[in-house]
């Protein structure tokens, strides 16, 4: 997106792309502070996307064919696709240990009904963390709730705590200046956050030479880089933090 | 002293792109490179091997995608075309370099390359190159496997097991159409597992998979041999999980051995460097510069101040030493890890077969070198999946964890804030997809065939190349231009068939442009889908 792009859009364009991008509270800020904000996250996206495994970075080289991108005509405007269906429904797509992608799609024929009979209604996510798959929300370990605009269609959730299942709720809030009097419109999925045995048993590994070595000999390169992963992560930092002390220790 | 197995495993995946309604098409050029600078080179490699008596064990994943396109005779009309095109450049470049020695003898290196190419395409395999790879199975040098049928990322679909389904069977009946024999491994699209899939695999008989590092490593139990064994699913489909530190020896982009100096640099190509007035007839119209294949120039060291002219003998010798250091890693970690589990570690390493050849230019010398080299070595042995599995039947139980080999070794290449969109429209095609199954179960004739063609939009819509694509900032017009034709093509039947009404103009059209699956039945995203 070019900066005279953002700069065509109004503020409360610019403040609902920010909201997408999980940004709150953007309202008072000025129209070339909000620009200036959504570029930054354009490039901390572009930084994202140059940190792309070596796989993912050489596999992108089977498909260049030329070294620019071609700014031809929007060849895909011939194909018209819906923005939105009429189901209301919310999906859970799990991204990681940490992340999920959750869409919905609410009926406008219902929208616009709930509007009229509630003008200050809002929308909320309420996400669920279970305790095991096929879990009851009402028996949830702990929930929390995610404000979104009329407008928004999607968010990234963060999963506090791996190796839980998670289910998110569309709840409708008909009052939320007064006692609170909210209903369900749709409820996802429920995705499982991989855990894994050794994330639940570090201190084996950390008392366990052969383990570990044996664990850590498929994730490390020949320059001793272990392989970027947000639980190996955790686990790797746990055992060293160990590892350190015991050292001192003997010291 | 241990002996080390090493399982080599390679993909050959491209998306189906064809497009009849257009005399050229520059996303064409993903296969006609790809057979130029890998099939083919890979092919005249195996099979000077197996004549040399030289023994190997490799198993070859060839996506239904690919099968299609290269048993496509309007794709092997374009290759060929494409071929004489490139003869046509060389013969030009030879006279253009005549007073540069080193360059001129590249030029004729290239002319021999792609008159070998032409010579093998239509006189040795008659444009079915398929066939030769075929021929290498029947003699137990390769294992061949399918994938997902349109390379679906299966834990995007996870809450639409039919769709799974029907990836997995219609790739198997593929394969059994170009292979005549149903394959017992299946190749998981960018080794994405999720915790369930073996189910499906397991109905179609699948025997094992390969999956990413983490499917094992994080599993919910404690892997007694770590990843340097398979593991068995509650119900016995074994899991082969990479070996990432081995692997980054030839993936790394910072230190593998494909970034050496002395290779070719991929990106340096004359459709760049030369007059337009020249190169024209060899790029895209129009004006368009692109690859054409003639490279004069090695990657150089970072340290040196002047590009270097790429040296093909240098470069030849520098994969020698690189195979033999491969196989001293491999030696070296068949020692470390022969002393941590009870048994002889199995390295299981896969890549994708394009960054052989096609990237990595040398990368097929490479490999023939570090296939020469193992078949000297006592203590290390050239195994597939099937053959261990042989020798070791009985492996630990475990409940593998959700992995891929995408960064992080999850899903967040496939779903990040530039391609996220696309699962709205994706899920709710197969949603109707499967809806349209149970309401018009039994359509013959005309009906019969807009909703084959509408299963064959659904499927194309679950590739993960287009993600892939926009996330990776690549030809991110037409990855998207692609998903939304998809989308778009599958609701004109669905909206068609809720008003009961056929557009036959239209559908002979898309049949005409997209006819892969000819055979494809839509009860295949039904639930009660006979596939006998």
């Amino acid at each position: 997106m070019s900066t005279e792009w953002y700069l065509s859009l109004s503020a409360e364009e610019l403040q609902c792309l920010l909201r997408k991008e999980g940004v709150r509270h953007s309202e008072d800020l000025t129209k070339e502070e909000l620009v200036e904000l959504l570029e930054e996250i354009q490039e901390d996206k572009i930084a994202d996307r140059q940190m792309s495994n070596d796989i993912m970075k050489l596999k992108g080289k089977k498909y260049d064919i030329f070294r620019e991108q071609i700014s031809a005509e929007d060849e895909g405007s011939n194909f018209e696709i819906p923005e939105q269906y009429a189901e209301t429904q919310i999906t859970l797509l799990l991204r990681d240990p940490f992340w999920a992608y959750a869409y919905w799609d609410i009926n406008r024929i219902e929208l616009t009904k709930m509007k009229e009979q509630y003008p200050q209604m809002e929308i909320l996510l309420r996400v669920y963390e279970l305790s095991g798959f096929g879990g009851n929300p009402k028996e949830a370990l702990s929930s929390f709730e995610i404000p979104i605009q009329e407008s928004d269609t999607s968010w990234y959730i963060n999963l506090p705590t791996p190796g839980r299942c998670y289910i998110v709720d569309l709840i409708c809030n008909c009052s939320p200046e007064e006692e609170r009097q909210v209903f369900k419109l749709a409820q996802s999925n429920q995705v499982e956050s991989p855990g894994g045995y050794w994330l639940d048993h570090i201190d084996e590994l950390k008392e366990h030479a052969e383990d570990l070595e044996l664990f850590l000999s498929g994730l490390t390169d020949r320059s001793g880089i272990i392989t970027d992963n947000p639980l190996v992560e955790i686990i790797v930092n746990s055992t060293r933090c160990s590892i350190k002390q015991n050292k001192s220790r003997e010291a | 002293m241990s002996t080390g197995f090493v399982g080599l495993a390679l993909h050959a995946h491209l998306p189906f792109v064809r497009h009849p309604e257009h005399p050229k098409f520059l996303e064409e050029n993903w296969l006609f490179e790809a057979i130029s600078e890998t099939y083919l080179p890979m092919l005249r490699v195996f099979h000077r091997l197996r004549r040399e008596g030289i023994p190997y064990q490799i198993t070859l994943s060839l996506s239904p995608t690919l099968c299609a396109m290269l048993a496509d005779d309007l794709l092997h009309d374009r290759y060929t075309h494409h071929l004489h095109e490139l003869i046509e450049l060389g013969e030009k470049e030879i006279e253009r370099t005549k007073d540069h020695p080193e360059m001129n003898k590249l030029a004729h290196m290239y002319l021999k390359l792609y008159r070998q190419d032409l010579e093998d395409f239509q006189g040795v395999y008659r444009g079915d190159i398929l066939q030769g790879f075929r021929s290498l199975e029947d003699s137990g040098h390769l294992i061949i496997l399918t994938t997902a049928a349109t390379h679906a990322f299966l834990p995007m679909f996870k809450e639409y097991p039919l769709a799974i389904k029907a990836q997995i069977e219609l790739a198997m009946m593929s394969h059994v159409a170009h292979f005549r024999r149903k394959p017992k491994g299946f190749w998981l699209p960018e080794c994405g597992y999720y915790p369930g899939l073996e189910k499906i695999l397991h109905q179609n008989n699948v025997e094992y998979f390969y999956a990413g590092t983490h499917s094992i490593n994080l599993a919910e139990e404690k892997a007694v041999r770590g990843i340097y064994a398979p593991a068995s699913c509650e119900n016995g489909v074994n899991v082969f999980a990479r070996d990432y530190g081995l692997s980054q020896l030839v993936w790394s982009e910072g230190h593998g051995y494909p970034v050496d100096g002395v290779y070719r640099d991929f990106y340096r190509d004359i459709g760049y460097d030369l007059d337009m007035d020249y190169i024209r007839p060899y790029i895209h119209e129009p004006e368009v510069r692109c690859f054409t294949g003639y490279k004069y120039w090695a990657i150089t060291d970072a340290d040196s101040s002047d590009k270097q002219l790429y040296r093909y003998d240098e470069a030849l010798k520098r994969t020698r030493e690189h195979a033999g250091n491969f196989i001293y890693a491999l030696r070296k970690k068949t020692e470390t890890v022969g002393k941590l589990i009870d048994r002889e570690p199995y390295f299981t390493l896969p890549f994708d077969a394009e960054l052989f050849g096609h990237w990595w230019f040398e990368g097929i010398s490479w490999l023939e070198e570090v296939i020469r080299g193992l078949a000297k070595e006592p203590e290390l042995q050239m195994m597939n999946a099937e053959t261990y599995l042989k020798k070791y039947p009985r492996n630990q139980v475990i409940h593998p964890a959700l992995s891929s080999w995408g960064n992080k070794g999850y899903a967040s290449v496939w779903v990040d804030g530039t391609n996220d969109w696309i699962y709205r429209h994706v899920h709710t095609s197969i949603r109707r997809m499967i809806e349209l199954v149970e309401r018009f179960p039994d359509q013959t004739s005309l009906k019969e065939r807009f909703l084959q063609h509408a299963a064959r939009e659904v499927l194309l819509a679950m590739a993960s190349d287009w993600p892939f694509i926009i996330s990776n900032g690549t030809t991110v017009s037409y990855a998207e231009r692609r998903m939304k034709e998809h989308i778009h093509n599958f609701n004109l039947v669905y909206e068609n068939m809720c008003r009961n009404s056929v557009n036959t103009e239209w559908l002979t059209r898309t049949e005409k442009k997209t006819n892969l699956f000819p055979d494809i039945d839509y009860r295949i995203f039904g639930v009660d889908f006979d596939k006998n």
